[in-house]
């Protein structure tokens, strides 16, 4: 999951989550590794908007969903086991592209207590897969 | 004076692994997309490949700026860049490198008819006031990244 922001001197930042959790079919809530993603916190809790894609690793098939605004927030009741399955998964796909299973576990790796999140409410959905059509915009 | 430190990152700027990249348009709003090349080029700047005009490119063009996430094979340490765009080539040894490097990733992944590479656009990388490029990642056991001369390591992952 790449996570985009804009930060508060303007400037463009990018984060990486691990997991993804959906609630009511209208909040996305990306979970991610607070201490890698120090300046992408930062951006949202200064009212930045958020772009984040969800990418397959083994050909980088990609959607992106955008939101005018977005929150920090702790983690919630099954959020750990979550992030640990979804991490599971990611791994096996690296080790199908030729990762060991310690650089594709290392890779996935988010230690529990360093996990939080960003939930937001998608406002527009983009293709992301690479090519000319990435970028285009999906509509309803 | 030009400062050695991106020099120890040649390591996760060789395109074995994908890289992520943020843009932001002429309104703020950010774009996060994939990238298959982040190309160390001298100790200030990095090439990037462009192969598609699409969103990503139109940013890159309106703002002059983007943002990478490169990771290290060797340490799958992350590492943060913020970039300023300085041109673009489509000729030269530094382009032939890297659609050389691009023709095998798109083999891996099965994309020799979508991955073509247009040009090879040069950033410069930028620092803070004292001169530091942030660091973020996870470590491997064993594995400790090169965080010599001024880089700031702002956050890391411990491993179990």
């Amino acid at each position: 999951v790449s996570l985009g922001a804009r930060s508060a001197a303007g400037r463009p930042v990018i984060g990486i989550g691990v997991a993804c959790r959906v609630r009511d079919m209208s909040e996305v809530r990306v979970l991610f590794s607070r201490s890698a993603n120090l300046p992408l916190m930062e951006a949202f809790a200064n009212g930045s908007a958020v772009a984040a894609t969800f990418s397959r690793a083994r050909d980088h098939r990609s959607i992106q969903l955008k939101a005018s605004r977005a929150s920090i927030g702790d983690t919630e009741p099954g959020d750990h086991s979550e992030a640990a399955r979804q991490s599971a998964i990611l791994a096996d796909e690296l080790m199908e592209l030729g990762y060991t299973r310690i650089q594709a576990e290392a890779y996935a790796f988010c230690h529990a207590a360093d996990l939080g999140s960003v939930a937001f409410r998608p406002e527009r959905v983009f293709t992301q897969t690479p090519g000319p059509g990435a970028g285009a915009e999906l509509h309803k | 004076m030009m400062a050695p430190e991106l020099r120890v990152l040649r390591g996760a700027l060789e395109g074995i692994s994908a890289s992520l990249l943020g843009t932001c348009d002429a309104d703020g709003l950010p774009n996060a997309s994939m990238i298959s090349q982040v190309h160390w080029v001298d100790d200030a700047h990095v090439a990037l490949s462009y192969q598609f005009f699409n969103k990503t490119r139109t940013n890159l063009l309106t703002t002059k700026q983007a943002c990478v996430l490169v990771t290290d094979p060797g340490s799958l340490a992350f590492y943060r860049l913020d970039l300023d765009y300085v041109e673009t080539r489509n000729s030269g040894p530094l382009f032939e490198t890297m659609k050389a490097k691009l023709a095998g990733i798109a083999s891996h992944h099965g994309l020799e008819k979508v991955f073509r590479l247009l040009g090879a656009d040069i950033f410069r990388v930028v620092r803070d006031r004292g001169g530091r490029t942030a660091v973020v990642g996870a470590v491997l056991p064993g594995h400790i990244p090169p965080l010599g001369g001024t880089l700031l390591r702002s956050g890391s992952r411990a491993l179990p």
